[in-house]
C-alpha cells in the first residue's frame, strides 16, 4: 500500500518519528517530577506539541512530489479520512447527549483519522497497484 | 475514455517506466492511462500529445 510513498518520505518519516519519540519520552521523563500546576511543565510539554506539528512538512512535502494521479488517490483518502471522522464525532456527540456512552477521549478520533485514511487509500490505490 | 497510448507507446518500444520519465510521472500512473482507470488532465494530454507528435484527440476518444 505504501508504494505510493517515496524513499525520501520514508527516510523524512522514520528521522521523525524517532526524534519525536526521543522528544515525547524525555518530555514526558522531564514533567513526571514536576506538579501539575507548575509553569515549567507547559515548558517542557510544548516541544511534543511542536514536533507533532511538525510532521505535517513532511506530509505536505510528499504531496508536492506526488503526480496528478497519486494526488487524486491521496485526495480520495482524505475525503474518505473526513467523512469517517465526521461521522465518528457525529455518533459520539448522540450517544453521549442520549446518555448512552460517557464522552470518548479526544485520542479516539486520532485513532479513527488514521484508519479512515488508511481505508480510503485502500481503496483509491487498488486502480494504481499494477 | 479510451486511448491508444499503449500502442502509441510501443510503437516506439518504450517501456511504462521510459514513458513515466518522459512525462515526468510514476509508472503506475502510466499504467493507469493506459488501461482507462484514469482520464490524465489536460496538461498532462498535451504533454503526451508532444511526446507522441500527434494530437490530443488522434490519442483520447469517447468510448
Amino acid at each position: 500500500m505504501m508504494d505510493l510513498y517515496d524513499r525520501q518520505y520514508w527516510r523524512e518519516f522514520t528521522l521523525w518519528a524517532l526524534v519525536f519519540a526521543v522528544i515525547a519520552v524525555g518530555g514526558a521523563w522531564l514533567a513526571k517530577p514536576l506538579s501539575a500546576e507548575h509553569p515549567l511543565r507547559t515548558l517542557v510539554v510544548l516541544p511534543v506539541a511542536l514536533f507533532a506539528a511538525a510532521g505535517f512538512l513532511i506530509e505536505w512535502r510528499q504531496f508536492r512530489r506526488f503526480d496528478e494521479f497519486q494526488k487524486s488517490l491521496y485526495l480520495e483518502a482524505m475525503m474518505a479520512m473526513g467523512y469517517t471522522t465526521m461521522a465518528f464525532c457525529m455518533a459520539a456527540m448522540m450517544l453521549v447527549a442520549t446518555r448512552v456512552i460517557q464522552a470518548p477521549d479526544p485520542a479516539y478520533t486520532l485513532v479513527v483519522m488514521g484508519l479512515g485514511f488508511y481505508i480510503g487509500l485502500w481503496r483509491a490505490r487498488r486502480r494504481y497497484r499494477e | 475514455m479510451n486511448n491508444a497510448v499503449r500502442e502509441r507507446r510501443a510503437e516506439r518500444q518504450w517501456t511504462q517506466a521510459d514513458l513515466a520519465d518522459r512525462l515526468g510521472v510514476s509508472r503506475q500512473t502510466v499504467n493507469a492511462i493506459e488501461t482507462g482507470k484514469y482520464d490524465p488532465s489536460l496538461p498532462l494530454a498535451f504533454k503526451l500529445a508532444g511526446l507522441f507528435d500527434c494530437r490530443i484527440e488522434d490519442l483520447f476518444f469517447p468510448e
